[in-house]
Parts: C-alpha cells; sequence; structure tokens
C-alpha cells in the first residue's frame, strides 16, 4: 500500500473508530437521570 | 486492510476523541446546538437545566457581577421569570445591568448545588442565593446518591459529601471526572436527539403568565380545561380530597406519594446542613456573599391527612436548625415560608411558575439586608470565623477542580481571592467530616407578610377561608 493510501485509510479509520466511541457513549445510555420522589 | 493501517486508525481515533474532550472542557459547545424551544417533561427538562447550568459556568455574564441562585424547582418557581426578577432588583437599588444566572435543576438538594457550587469562580458573583425547602434538608444520603447533579455531573475524585454506594458507581464517578464527553452524554444525547414530546418556545419563562396560560402551554386546551375545572372544584368545596384530585391530574400520580414520602419523618440530614456550610464557603472563595432564602410553604400540606399533622413541627424544626447554621456562618437568612397564600401555589410545594409573585418583595428583603450594594463587601469577622469552620475538607475538592480545569480559569479565580481570605489549607490524611453546629433557634428575619394573612397560625388563616381545619 502506498503511503498516501495508507494515511488516507487510518483517517478514515480514525473518524470511524472515534464516531463508534462517542456514538456509543451518547446514544448508548439507558436509564432515567434520577429517582422520582414527588418533585 | 494492513495491521498498520488499523493502529494508525486507532491512534487517530484517541487522539480525536482527546481533541474533543478539549473542546468540551474549554468550549460552550452547548449554547450553538441549543433548540429554540424547551422540553415540558420533568427528565428532559431536568436534562436542559443541567445543560444551562454547565454553560453558565463557562464564563461570567456580562454587566455588574451577578446574582447567582441555587436549588430546585421550588426554588425556580420562585425567582422566574429572570427578567422581572432583575428589574425588581434593579427598582429595589442593584446596579443597572445586573444580571440573575438560574443555576437551579428539579429535583436535586443542598449536595447537589455544592457540587455545582465549586465551579463558581468564572462566574464572579456578587451574591450566591440558596433555596431551601424542609425536604431539602431532609434528604437522606441514600437519596442524594441518586440525584441528578450528583449522578451525571462532575463530582471529583474525592468521595466528597455523598460517597458512591458501591464499586459501579465509584468508577462511573471517576471517568466522568476525568472524560468530558462521558460526563456530559445525557445532555448531549437530548441536544442531538431531542425527545419527542410538547415544548414550549425558549422565551416561555421570561415572561409573566397566568396558570391557564402554562396549562394551555405545557398540557394543550384540553387537558388545560380538565385541570382548570378541578381547580374550580376544589375552590368551591375547600376540601383537600378536591385539591388531590386536581393535583394528581395536574402531576402524575406519583406526586403526591412521593411529597408524602419526604415529609414522612423528616428531620434534618447533617450531609445537607454540611453542603449548605460548604455552599457558603465556595460562594465566598468566589468572592460573593452567600444568602439563604427559606422558600414558601403551602399552608394547604398541612390538611393532607397522611403527613399534614407533622408538617408544620418539621418545618418549624428544619427552620430553627437552618436559622442556627446560617447564625453560625454569618450568612443573612431571607424567610420567605408564610409570604404567599395558598392561591399563589400552583401544587403544594411549588408557586405559580412565571408568576412573578414574589419577586419585588425578595428583591426588597435583598435590598434591606444591605446585599444589593455595587461595591462588594469586605467579609466580616463573623464570616471569616465561619470560613474556617466550613471551608476545610471542601477546600480540598474546590483545589481538585481548580487543578483539572486549568491554569487560565485558577488564575482568574484566585485575582478574586485576594479580597476574601482563605481558609486553612486540610492536613493531609484529614478525614471527611461532618460539622455540628450548634442548634438552637434564633431571633428571625422574616420578610414582611407579602400575603397580609400569614400572620396567625394556619387554623386561623384556614378559618378566614372558611376552610376545613380550621379551629
Amino acid at each position: 500500500m502506498s503511503r498516501p493510501a495508507l494515511i488516507g485509510r487510518a483517517l478514515a479509520l480514525a473518524v470511524l473508530y472515534a464516531a463508534i466511541v462517542a456514538g456509543v457513549v451518547i446514544f448508548g445510555q439507558a436509564g432515567a437521570p434520577f429517582i422520582y420522589q414527588g418533585f | 486492510m494492513t495491521a498498520r493501517a488499523r493502529v494508525m486508525g486507532i491512534a487517530g481515533a484517541i487522539v480525536l476523541l482527546a481533541s474533543l474532550d478539549a473542546l468540551l472542557a474549554w468550549f460552550d459547545v452547548f449554547t450553538p446546538l441549543l433548540s429554540s424551544t424547551r422540553p415540558t417533561s420533568l427528565l428532559a427538562s431536568i436534562n436542559r437545566q443541567m445543560t444551562d447550568v454547565v454553560r453558565a459556568l463557562y464564563r461570567a455574564p456580562a454587566g455588574p457581577p451577578a446574582i447567582v441562585v441555587l436549588g430546585n424547582s421550588e426554588t425556580e418557581a420562585v425567582i422566574r421569570p429572570l427578567p422581572a426578577f432583575e428589574e425588581a432588583l434593579a427598582n429595589a437599588g442593584a446596579p443597572a445591568g445586573t444580571h440573575v444566572v438560574s443555576l437551579c435543576v428539579f429535583a436535586t438538594a443542598p449536595t447537589d448545588a455544592e457540587v455545582i457550587a465549586r465551579r463558581l469562580g468564572p462566574l464572579r458573583p456578587r451574591l450566591v442565593v440558596v433555596g431551601i425547602a424542609p425536604p431539602d434538608v431532609g434528604t437522606t444520603l441514600e437519596r442524594a446518591r441518586d440525584m441528578p447533579i450528583t449522578r451525571l455531573l462532575d463530582t471529583g475524585f474525592r468521595d466528597g459529601l455523598v460517597p458512591p454506594g458501591d464499586v459501579e458507581a465509584r468508577l462511573d464517578r471517576w471517568v466522568r471526572t476525568v472524560w468530558h464527553l462521558y460526563r456530559y452524554r445525557a445532555l448531549l444525547h437530548d441536544l442531538l436527539r431531542p425527545p419527542a414530546e410538547r415544548r414550549t418556545p425558549g422565551a416561555f419563562l421570561d415572561i409573566v403568565h397566568t396558570p391557564a396560560e402554562i396549562f394551555v402551554m405545557s398540557y394543550g386546551p384540553e387537558r388545560a380545561e380538565e385541570l382548570l375545572r378541578l381547580q374550580a372544584t376544589f375552590a368551591a368545596s375547600g376540601r383537600f380530597e378536591d385539591f388531590a384530585r386536581y393535583v394528581t391530574e395536574l402531576r402524575g400520580p406519583d406526586y403526591l406519594p412521593g411529597l408524602r414520602e419526604r415529609w414522612r419523618d423528616l428531620t434534618p440530614q447533617p450531609v445537607q446542613l454540611e453542603a449548605l456550610r460548604r455552599l457558603a464557603a465556595h460562594a465566598r472563595d468566589a468572592g460573593a456573599r452567600p444568602v439563604w432564602l427559606l422558600l414558601p410553604e403551602n399552608p394547604l400540606l398541612e390538611l393532607d391527612p397522611e403527613v399534614g399533622g407533622e408538617v408544620a413541627t418539621r418545618a418549624a424544626e428544619v427552620a430553627a436548625v437552618v436559622r442556627a447554621e446560617a447564625e453560625a456562618l454569618g450568612v443573612p437568612v431571607i424567610d420567605l415560608r408564610t409570604a404567599v397564600p395558598p392561591d399563589g401555589f400552583l401544587d403544594l410545594n411549588h408557586l405559580v411558575y412565571s408568576s412573578g409573585r414574589l419577586l419585588p418583595t425578595l428583591a426588597a428583603a435583598l435590598a434591606a439586608r444591605g446585599l444589593l450594594r455595587a461595591e462588594p463587601e469586605q467579609p466580616a469577622e463573623e464570616e471569616r470565623r465561619a470560613r474556617d469552620v466550613a471551608g476545610e475538607q471542601d477546600e480540598a475538592e474546590r483545589e481538585e477542580v481548580e487543578g483539572r480545569e486549568g491554569a487560565e480559569r485558577t488564575a482568574e479565580r484566585r485575582l478574586f481571592d485576594r479580597a476574601a481570605p482563605r481558609a486553612p489549607e486540610p492536613e493531609d490524611g484529614e478525614p471527611e467530616r461532618v460539622i455540628r453546629a450548634p442548634q438552637r433557634v434564633v431571633p428571625g428575619d422574616a420578610v414582611p407578610e407579602a400575603a397580609g394573612e400569614h400572620g396567625g397560625r394556619l387554623s386561623h388563616r384556614l378559618a378566614e377561608k372558611g376552610l376545613p381545619g380550621a379551629a
């Protein structure tokens, strides 16, 4: 693989991996932020 | 795909995520993402309020030093609409352009407010007003763990006043302390994908509204009509059962049982009293004067068949303890407990939202205590003593926060700290401790009756209105 192709592929992977992590962190959460107690 | 490309991709992803975290730490990325409308459900509103808190703590508002308000929904109901509050403050003698910054978050206790208050330095406030209701002071450690700020925002590596309940909670706390993306995940979630629900215009909270307008905006015309009908039924009968029906329709079936649960066996909790002490110390560290606000109490709650008989006694006990703490710390107390008659309340513990009913009274009370003067006061000798009492462990946590938030903010804050003496540094290995202040009744400085009918006991007030329960 040529150097530019390697860098391009690594960059694409970096964005993909970072997006996956960020997506799972932000959208993978579950549950209410607190327990309701008649507020 | 080569292994080398994958390794470089992982490394690049780590760099990208670290850059995103630096962005979240240093810049307000929330404001550009804000919707022009606000949510109406409780949980989404809490997330929106936490977003507003995070946004507010990035920098001070323009104009003279601001008045910061901390508390939960009951405090929020007193201080809205903020423009009307600012106008009332200006009329009472506050410097022109003084802003009010609400850091109130629904369903929180003083232990949550204490976490927020550790970061008040960049706001450079003049006053830090904390709204206090008896159930807030009665919030147990176990319940405090489940409250929004403690559960979601940055509580630091140390145990603080509310230690995590188990290993998982401790790990969660550590991760959100160092990783902003994780810490703000719920807030970013709602910004990027707002919950599908009825929403109100963003400026709705900035204008005085009648209950009917609020009902229509929040629940739609049909439900608003039903709520108004139930309200009228209660007004005609005066029976608590009718009010319970109205409030259950308004707030849902969990409201009344939840409120009763918070009043049942209510006793002042040492952890919340310590949070109030630390709140006072944090305010002074930020160059502000702390003020405690005893929030209006709805006399109708005393008619509740399950907890009504205990309400007056327990509320008085909490007020006495808070006043004693305030005296020991040199914190001014504004007592609004009896300032509003039942018709000023939306339910059993909140004023009618955005009514602005108490704002002139509150502004006048602040002015009467000399708290609106343009020049910040030098802390009096008693305040120095109070800092010595309340600031020790608190100082260690504040330093930890500052260390993480970077040199620039720390430098900015220390510039302000010069005006106020610092509490002594904690000794190494000093255990977390709760300091007990003398618990005795001190002379009151209640706000003059805004309603003109709260001078006597509840039974007399009820007799005047011809309601059941009158003496």
